[in-house]
């Protein structure tokens, strides 16, 4: 099995952060972990279409091998209440409990919508790099940004936690 | 207050503690690729079995007609050179394939024709020999004979083909066991080949072990694993016998910690690939022995190092005996 240099960097370097995405897909460091490797082996056989800029097609894995396996039964997601995981310790002003319940609403949103807002706010992509690695158009982007936010925003615990902090 | 995009960045950005670190990812990606290699390997290799399958099943071609059968040919001798007949069937039919299932004796079979006039027969036996037959009178052992290189008490079918081959023979002769019209016949027999009475001795394990008692057997996959076999030979000659079946290959022997040739086992077939090994009576032998897939490609004249590098990529495919017998 021949190897290019630059792919043995690129996952050294990029993997961690690869990491976090498939995280924020998925939910599951587990299945993160499996996520990356798969879109990372099959990136291992396209190496040489896409080393010039191969962010865009290891998203594109990622999120598609993330909604194969969400079709499937065994993998089926079950959106936990659970907060942050551990390492957090009480917070006074706050701030942690309402990242808690904006992941917890993260979680319950679609998995396209949450793939989104994975991809522009965190991935720092545009509307455009998004539409492609998604195969979409940019307005089916723009649309599904602005109603995973709005989800967001009426989110029954997250409406009250913001009403508990404004009083 | 709603949350904004900087609590939602915040939010994801957070979300990274316990994440768990493997120790090399890249070596568990070079796994994974190197299994998805090997199903992929797999799916091609059924795909490509079906659809010729459905090629041959489905798509009518110009093909052979289907098999005719024959009817018995009592002309035949009991005997041919020295071997037993064991059927004979006679053909009407020219340019058409026919089945024949016989069951060989011995090691050593033969296949004798008669016709009224000359023929070649192309003869399509299991393994990579394909003989033709020169078919040139009506007289049992007056056209060449072709012997078979295979083994005892397994049926065999041979599939043949007869064509026009030279110019006609004149019929009417007065022999008894000449064969009449267009037809043409087919004589197999089998047996031990007596020096002197047939022209070729068979290359079968019966033969080459004769006279040899087996002191020793071992069976493993062809894992590119090393096997040690260790054992004190009364005799100054082991005769070795390694069979390989299944996508086993080809392997290589370390006798007292000295390497061998490659024994290219996968040729050889169910007979086994034999080699003799000169040995001290008395004095404890070590042997190891490694054995490759097909799929692991053997190395001209290969180094120790070479061998080390191909047992660590080894795949894992079919398996082998390895057998040792001494003079009796």
């Amino acid at each position: 099995m021949r190897e290019h240099p630059e792919y043995v960097t690129y996952v050294r370097e990029r993997s961690p952060r690869l990491l976090h995405t498939a995280y924020l897909l998925c939910r599951d460091w587990a299945l993160a972990e499996d996520l990356l490797q798969t879109a990372l082996a099959k990136a291992w056989r396209a190496w040489r279409r896409i080393e010039k800029d191969p962010d865009p097609y290891v998203y594109r894995i990622m999120v598609n091998t993330q909604a194969s396996w969400n079709r499937r039964r065994w993998r089926g997601e079950i959106p936990t209440v659970d907060p942050l995981p551990s390492g957090h310790t009480a917070d006074p002003t706050g701030d942690l409990d309402d990242r808690a319940f904006l992941w917890a609403a993260l979680g319950r949103l679609p998995q396209g919508q949450r793939a989104v807002l994975v991809l522009r706010f965190f991935e720092d992509l545009t509307e455009a790099q998004v539409a492609g690695i998604l195969g979409c158009s940019v307005g089916t982007v723009k649309s599904q940004t602005s109603k995973a936010l709005a989800k967001l925003r009426i989110d029954p615990e997250v409406v009250a936690t913001a009403m508990k902090g404004s009083r | 207050m709603s949350p904004t995009l900087r609590d939602l960045r915040a939010t994801m950005e957070s979300a990274n503690a316990g994440a768990p670190h493997p120790g090399d990812r890249l070596e568990l990606i070079r796994r994974r690729v190197r299994r998805s290699g090997r199903l992929r390997i797999a799916a091609g290799t059924v795909a490509t079995a079906l659809l010729l399958g459905l090629a041959f099943a489905v798509v009518p071609g110009p093909g052979p007609a289907a098999p005719t059968a024959g009817s018995p040919d009592t002309t035949f001798p009991r005997r041919l050179t020295g071997l037993d007949l064991v059927t004979a069937v006679r053909y009407d039919r020219l340019r058409t394939t026919v089945d024949l299932t016989f069951t060989p004796t011995g090691p050593t079979t033969l296949i004798s024709m008669t016709c009224t006039q000359p023929l070649m027969v192309y003869v399509v036996p299991p393994g990579p020999e394909q003989p033709t037959v020169e078919c040139g009178g009506p007289v049992p052992g007056a056209s060449p004979s072709t012997y078979l290189p295979i083994g005892r008490g397994v049926p065999l079918t041979l599939k043949m083909v007869a064509v026009p081959w030279g110019r006609p023979r004149q019929s009417g002769s007065t022999d008894s066991r000449k064969v009449t019209g267009d037809g043409w016949s087919v004589g197999i027999y089998s047996g031990t080949c007596a020096p002197g009475a047939c022209d070729r001795p068979a290359s079968d394990p019966d033969t080459e072990l004769a006279g040899r008692t087996q002191i020793g057997r071992g069976l493993g996959t062809a894992d590119g694993r090393k096997q040690s076999f260790s054992f004190t030979p009364g005799k100054p000659t082991v005769k070795l016998r390694l069979v390989c079946v299944e996508g086993a290959a080809w392997a290589v022997l370390w006798q007292n910690g000295v390497r061998a040739e490659p024994i290219p086992c996968e040729a050889a077939e169910a007979k086994g690939a034999f080699r003799v090994l000169t040995v001290e009576p008395g004095k404890r032998l070590d042997l190891q022995i490694v054995v490759f897939p097909a799929s692991t490609n053997p190395v001209e004249d290969p180094s120790e190092a070479d061998i080390t590098r191909l047992m660590k990529r080894s795949e894992s495919f079919g398996g082998w005996t390895l057998t040792l017998h001494e003079p009796g």
